[in-house]
């Protein structure tokens, strides 16, 4: 404004436009304060609506804490894994999810394959739990037949007197338990489950480490696995082609032994001169 | 009710001294003991043809004229084949030798990591066909005797199925052919049984390559693990003080635990197709593409399987009665377990005799 009051130009429109500006703002102020606020808000509700998504299936887990370390108490062998499983449960409905989506930017494909071996982790961490736990309630029952056992014998009258008969019996009662248990579907399905995950995260680590190793210039398993397999390939080709060239020589061989026999057993060749040659 | 452990303090303590004297002495016994004390593998034997990791030996004949027809041993890939000459007084070879054999043993060796790719038709088309061919050529004669021991039986089966030409009598001892029964802990495991889980073959092999053979023996002591894993060594202590029953246990120890890793591919049919998919006795089996039919065997077959078998349950081994198509077929059994086969003192009694009569009747 100044520069225009130097010059003499119209600087009264000016201020009078500047302040009818200033009027509207002021006049349309409590509008935007208004729709300002409202932004707000529902941007808090958002914020609230998806921490709420993210902590309740955090909460309702623990709540059932309490009651699985009950069962636990009472002998429920199953309920330790159960417990366990109310953690990761939360964590496939919170993180996991969202990790589970496609990655985005430069390295995703890393990325990918680090959220693979996580989830391959994850897995294989619980086989060995659900296996642990199976092994658990083996050597619960076992302590109870053996128990029982001892019961048993003392009602038939039979002592034990020495620390060597009482290990055998020990052995003999935990040997049958295992033993039954190991045929069981249940135990069969834990044990191939344990082998599999385990199987499965090792191959995934692979990869990953695969994957450093090939910045770092060194050779990788699946490098040296290729360069077997084709000089697996060459040797066998190799072996055929010497098979079919040994039996090729013997061919030969007996072929001129043939030969050779039958010239011997025919007689001296006929004389080249004679009338009866063909070519005479 | 009266309480039946009566351990006095006076006779527990007894016995923890007696122990306690006992693991001492045995703690000194053992202290003199070095690896190379353990002599395993002792009757006398040339090699007479290698081919990669696997050698064909020859046992040095103990008559002046063996039998004509000579053995050769198939053993397992799982394990090494020595157990059958563990040591002198208890060695299924050396007695093979005096009853006048003439004995051969394929040793398939230690698969390393670049013989993962090595499959079933590698084993059977190529080593034990080679190995054959080999033993023909050197006594030249058409046809040969195979003695084929647990895995080692199958693919003398198998082999015998393909090339009946070479084969002039087949033994087959402690051989699993029916793969789905339900005795065996092994079968179960691995998901012979319809239905069953089962282990991921294809996930096995393409993580670990060469199936080790830690893993492998793991295997077998989880299948008694309080058996194999303590009362063994219970055992061990009894015996520590005694220098011959002491070795005798070293060199056992030392067979259980020297395994071979297994090749991947040939670990991944094998078990696909035999243990799963019980192919062999279906007839679906094919080794490098060749279908084995169980009927082509037509030699004599004499099949002897151990009746105490936890590894390879009877009714596996005894189910080639109805599968082969020999009409000379005979089966005898023994009363021990499936290690017992191979070192019971009584049966190394029986069982030569058994096998040297059968070949010899049948020239």
């Amino acid at each position: 404004m100044a520069p225009q009051i130097e010059s003499g130009e119209d600087w009264q429109t000016w201020a009078k436009n500047y302040a009818d500006h200033l009027r509207q703002q002021f006049l349309q102020f409590p509008q935007g304060a208004t729709q300002a606020a409202q932004d707000t808000d529902e941007l808090q509700r958002l914020y609230l609506e998806e921490w709420q998504k993210l902590v309740q299936p955090w909460v309702e887990s623990l709540r059932r804490v309490p009651w699985q370390v009950g069962q636990a108490a009472t002998g429920d062998g199953s309920a330790g894994i159960k417990l366990t499983n109310l953690y990761w449960d939360a964590y496939e409905r919170t993180f996991g999810r969202l990790l589970e989506s496609p990655s985005l930017g430069h390295t995703r494909e890393l990325t990918q394959d680090l959220l693979k071996g996580f989830d391959a982790w994850v897995d294989s961490r619980r086989a060995i739990l659900e296996y642990q736990s199976g092994l658990a309630e083996a050597w619960a029952e076992a302590l109870e037949q053996f128990v029982r056992k001892l019961v048993s014998l003392a009602e038939k009258g039979e002592k034990i007197q020495s620390l060597v008969q009482l290990l055998n019996l020990w052995i003999d009662v935990i040997e049958g338990v295992f033993t039954t248990r190991f045929r069981s579907e249940e135990y069969i399905e834990k044990q191939s489950r344990l082998v599999n995950t385990v199987m499965a995260y090792r191959l995934i680590e692979r990869e990953i480490v695969e994957a450093f190793l090939k910045t770092s210039h060194l050779p990788s398993r699946s490098e040296v696995d290729e360069a077997y397999r084709r000089i697996y390939e060459l040797r066998r080709e190799v072996k055929e082609l010497k098979k079919s060239l040994r039996d090729l020589k013997a061919e030969l061989s007996d072929q001129s032994k043939k030969g050779s026999h039958a010239a011997q057993s025919n007689g001296p060749p006929p004389d080249s001169h004679s009338k009866d040659h063909p070519h005479d | 009710m009266p309480f039946p452990l009566h351990l006095s303090p006076e006779e527990t303590l007894r016995e923890l001294t007696e122990l306690n004297r006992k693991v001492a002495t045995g703690i000194d016994n053992l202290s003199r003991l070095r690896e190379e004390d353990l002599q395993v593998g002792v009757t006398p034997k040339e090699e007479v043809y290698r081919e990669d990791n696997v050698v064909l030996y020859r046992y040095t004949p103990m008559v002046e004229r063996p039998f004509p027809i000579p053995v050769l041993i198939v053993y397992a890939l799982v394990n090494r084949p020595y157990m059958v000459d563990l040591q002198e007084d208890r060695s299924l070879v050396r007695n093979l030798l005096k009853l006048g054999l003439d004995v051969y043993l394929i040793d398939w060796g230690y698969p390393s990591r670049g013989d993962c790719w090595l499959t079933l038709d590698d084993y059977i088309n190529g080593y034990l066909n080679n190995c054959v061919d080999n033993v023909r050529a050197r006594h030249g004669l058409d046809r040969i005797n195979l003695l084929g021991i647990c895995q080692g039986g199958t693919f003398s089966l198998c082999y015998a199925a393909l090339y009946q030409e070479k084969v002039k009598n087949l033994i087959t001892m402690v051989a699993p052919v029916d793969f789905q029964v339900k005795d065996g802990l092994l079968n179960l495991w691995v998901g012979c049984s319809p239905g069953s889980p089962g282990m991921d073959v294809d996930l096995l092999v393409n993580a670990l390559g060469n199936i080790p053979g830690e893993f492998m023996n793991f295997g077998f002591l989880l299948m008694k693990p309080f058996e194999l894993g303590l009362r063994k060594y219970l055992d061990l202590i009894e015996i520590l003080d005694d220098d011959k029953k002491l070795l005798n246990f070293l060199r056992m120890e030392k067979w259980i635990f020297d395994s071979p890793d297994q090749a991947g591919e040939a670990y991944r049919q094998f078990m696909k197709d035999f243990y799963q998919g019980n192919k062999l006795i279906k007839g679906e089996v094919k080794i490098g593409g060749k279908p084995v039919d169980l009927r082509e065997v037509r030699v004599p077959v004499l099949n002897v399987y151990a009746e105490q078998d936890h590894l390879v349950p009877p009714a596996s081994s005894v189910a080639l009665v109805r599968y082969v198509g020999s009409a000379d077929y005979t089966v005898k059994a023994f009363p021990v377990g499936h290690i017992g086969m191979y070192v019971s003192g009584k049966v190394q009694q029986d069982l030569p005799p058994t096998i040297a009569n059968w070949l010899k009747e049948r020239p």
